[in-house]
């Protein structure tokens, strides 16, 4: 069990960091800071 | 203009299917170099960029994002929707295709599930019938959910998410899970050995049903525009040669003489050189009376000529017309946002992804809180999550009523500029009136002519005509304009002399002609005593009398006056009712403002304020908070019209200044307030009703979908059941918007 709390802790961070915080020169849409 | 130094290209870009991508190319494109504005009109689907940057750049950084451009080589606004038109019927088709598809392999295994016990697989043979249908189910989502997939990929690589990021995410974990039981069933455990096909197949079917919906019911919503640029006929009755030929619409030039019979409609905009008709302008206007027009008068491109047959000479084509400036200004305006919806756009742009985070932290909470199967219902709910989540209806709410509020006022004559506009029309407290040519005609006329018996009033017009025939004066030109309706030659007259607010005089058929104020009579020692009271009368009555004598002798009283609109009394009285202040300020003095406030029903009005006072006017109310609408001619008004919240400009039809106001009354009356005022608070009310619906069917829907009712009530929802609220929540906010179409605002 402590495993899969790991793997969706590790997924929600991946999330966060993909959609608000990574590094791009293409300007997301859904960049609205 | 300063844009003249800007390029301004336009594009027509595929794969738009809903607000969201709207809000997504004019972001990215926005953040381009070079780009100084790009704005996105979802009813044509054409892009316009302008600012410094090259056509290939945009189509690349389009393609970048998901959708494939090509620029636009035409602007021939009825071929693009006519293409649009085409266009969406084939992704129509193809969408009712995709959907019986999806629902013939989807709803046998649902009746199945529902008729025959549980979707398990415990046996060989079980394992093998659910391969065979997790094949089937693989093959509808690649030919009826393609399009969600591949949307869902190219946004993800460029860090954004949309609806389609969750439909394939959903529809990918239901049915990746599945394959995963039928291949290894044992390596589940085993309450958790059920199938899920059916969901990915139905969220994929249904979802596709309500975009085929959406797509019928946005074709209505721009019905409007297509209906402004039919008005237009396609050729004209030219003079070529010294005969008539029709010829077609293109190739019309200005100067061009143009022949229109009965029941015929107007080519382009022109200046009447013979003939006279009746010619029916509401669907420009919104005037319902057809107006008379003869030699001399302007007619507009659009309009219906109903009686008599007219020659008009050309003096607006192609892109100049009223009428292109109309169907321009309402595509501006429909693709523009009003700041209710910006706020929706940025919750939008947060939404997908915290969608996503959710439905992961919903998976957890199953598995570490939830009864067993934990492992099934975990991935249940964690899919319903984000099944259910709509973004789509968060960003359609406010375009969709306002494409469909836009047109409906331009349907009344009323020209809205933009978003903005719209919503603080809606919001409205007090409205400033310029008095002349809004409340009145603007034009002064001559409304009495007392005469000393032995005088006819003919005589008195007509000297008095032929007196003032070299004069500018409004007054004068009100005289003009008498004589000329009643027929009358003017005389020959000599020695004219003016003095400049006092009276004029010059001599005609030998004898000394009069006509000024009592003043101007007084120095000239003709006695007015006889008259004075019939002048009292008169001035009470908001009009100007002028003595008029012959030689030594005063014969007549001729008043004129500037007289109100037939229909101003009952329009700002609806005002009044839509709970609306009425203020009137004019440049006249006390006793005409009161007279005319009077009579129209105005409680307060400010008399004697010059038009660059009126600016303070308007300042002073904004300092005491009010939302204020200022009601001008759009020319000697202009700062006025700028400074208040919303400027309306009267037109009269033609000569429209539609660049230079907030708002265009195209009907030059003060119903198109009414009704300007009455659409917008019709359309925010709309957008408001779409955004609740939206806003409440997510915040509602999602914590539902994560289970939450399942330890009060053992309710858990269904991923088809997810689908199919999803796709029906952006149906019924596009309905919603779209029963504004049948709004009518109250005739006072």
């Amino acid at each position: 069990m402590v495993w899969i709390n790991i793997l969706g802790f590790v997924l929600i961070n991946a999330i966060v960091y993909w959609f608000w915080l990574a590094p791009t020169d293409k300007p997301g849409p859904d960049r609205h800071r | 203009m300063a844009s003249d130094a800007v390029l301004e290209s336009q594009f027509s870009v595929e794969g738009v299917t809903c607000a969201s991508c709207v809000n997504k190319i004019e972001t990215t494109l926005n953040k381009l170099d070079g780009v100084s504005k790009a704005e996105m009109s979802f009813a044509l689907r054409t892009l316009t960029v302008t600012g410094d940057v090259s056509a290939l750049t945009v189509i690349a950084t389009l393609k970048g994002i998901g959708y494939p451009a090509e620029i636009r080589r035409t602007s021939d606004d009825a071929l693009t929707l006519q293409e649009k038109a085409h266009s969406d019927q084939l992704r129509y088709a193809q969408l009712v295709k995709q959907t019986t598809f999806a629902l013939l392999v989807g709803l046998p295994v649902m009746a199945y599930g529902a008729l025959f016990g549980d979707m398990r697989v415990d046996t060989p043979s079980q394992q093998s019938g659910w391969f065979v249908i997790g094949c089937l189910s693989l093959a509808v989502m690649v030919y009826s959910g393609k399009h969600f997939y591949v949307s869902a990929w190219r946004s993800v690589i460029n860090h954004a998410a949309n609806m389609d990021t969750l439909i394939a995410l959903g529809t990918c974990a239901a049915w990746g899970y599945s394959m995963v039981i039928v291949l290894a069933p044992h390596g589940i455990p085993d309450l958790a050995r059920h199938v899920y096909f059916e969901a990915a197949v139905m969220v994929v079917g249904l979802v596709d049903l309500g975009l085929a919906l959406d797509l019928k019911a946005q074709g209505k919503a721009s019905d409007a525009i297509r209906k402004l640029i039919k008005l237009q006929p396609k050729t004209a009755r030219v003079m070529r040669g010294g005969e008539f030929v029709d010829i077609d619409i293109a190739h019309v030039v200005l100067g061009d003489l143009i022949r229109v019979r009965p029941g015929e409609k107007i080519a382009v905009d022109g200046e009447v050189v013979s003939g006279s008709t009746f010619i029916d302008e509401s669907m420009l206007t919104g005037e319902p009376m057809p107006i008379k027009k003869a030699m001399g008068d302007t007619v507009i491109a659009g309009a219906i000529n109903k009686s008599g047959s007219i020659d008009f000479k050309a003096t607006g084509v192609g892109e100049h017309t009223t009428l292109a400036h109309i169907v321009q200004m309402v595509k501006r305006a429909q693709s523009s946002k009003p700041p209710i919806g910006r706020i929706a756009d940025v919750i939008a742009g947060y939404f997908v992804p915290s969608v996503m985070i959710l439905s992961v932290l919903t998976a957890l909470a199953w598995l570490n809180f939830g009864p067993d199967p934990a492992f099934a219902y975990a991935l249940v709910c964690a899919t319903t999550v984000l099944i259910i989540a709509c973004p789509c209806a968060l960003g359609l709410a406010t375009p969709m009523s306002v494409m469909v509020g836009v047109a409906k006022a331009a349907e009344f004559g009323v020209l809205i500029r933009n978003g903005d506009a719209l919503q603080t029309a809606s919001k409205l407290t007090v409205i400033v009136l310029d008095k002349t040519g809004t409340i009145t005609e603007g034009a002064p006329q001559v409304t009495d002519v007392v005469c000393v018996p032995n005088f006819e009033e003919q005589t008195v017009l007509q000297l008095a005509a032929s007196l003032e025939a070299g004069s500018e004066h409004p007054l004068a030109s009100a005289i003009l304009a008498s004589a000329k309706a009643r027929g009358l030659a003017l005389l020959e007259s000599e020695g004219f002399h003016a003095i400049a607010g006092q009276g004029v005089s010059a001599s005609i058929q030998g004898q000394v002609i009069r006509l000024g104020n009592a003043g101007f009579m007084a120095d000239q020692n003709i006695n007015v005593q006889d008259m004075t009271s019939d002048a009292d009368v008169l001035s009470n009555d908001a009009k100007t009398p002028m003595y008029f004598a012959i030689d030594q002798r005063l014969v007549a009283l001729i008043a004129v006056a500037d007289p109100i609109k037939t229909d101003s009394m009952a329009a700002i009285s609806r005002l009044q009712q839509l709970g609306r202040r009425v203020l009137m300020v004019t440049g006249d003095n006390e006793t005409t403002a009161s007279v005319v406030a009077k009579q129209v029903g105005i409680e307060e009005y400010l008399a004697g304020v010059m038009p660059d006072k009126k600016a303070d006017v308007i300042r002073a109310l904004k300092e005491k908070g009010e939302v204020v609408g200022m009601v001008g001619d759009g020319i000697n008004d202009a700062p006025a019209l700028a400074f208040a919240d919303v400027g309306f400009a009267m037109g009269t039809g033609t000569d429209v200044a539609i660049e230079s106001a907030d708002v265009t009354l195209m009907r030059g009356s003060l119903h198109g307030l009414a009704d300007a005022v009455a659409v917008s608070r019709a359309t925010l009310r709309n957008i408001k009703q779409n955004l609740a619906g939206a806003f409440i069917y997510n915040v509602a829907g999602l914590p539902i979908a994560a289970g939450v009712l399942f330890p009060i009530w053992g309710v858990l929802l269904n991923p088809v059941v997810a689908g199919a609220a999803m796709a029906m929540s952006s149906v019924t906010v596009v309905t919603n918007a779209n029963r504004l179409r049948f709004f009518k605002p109250s005739e006072g």
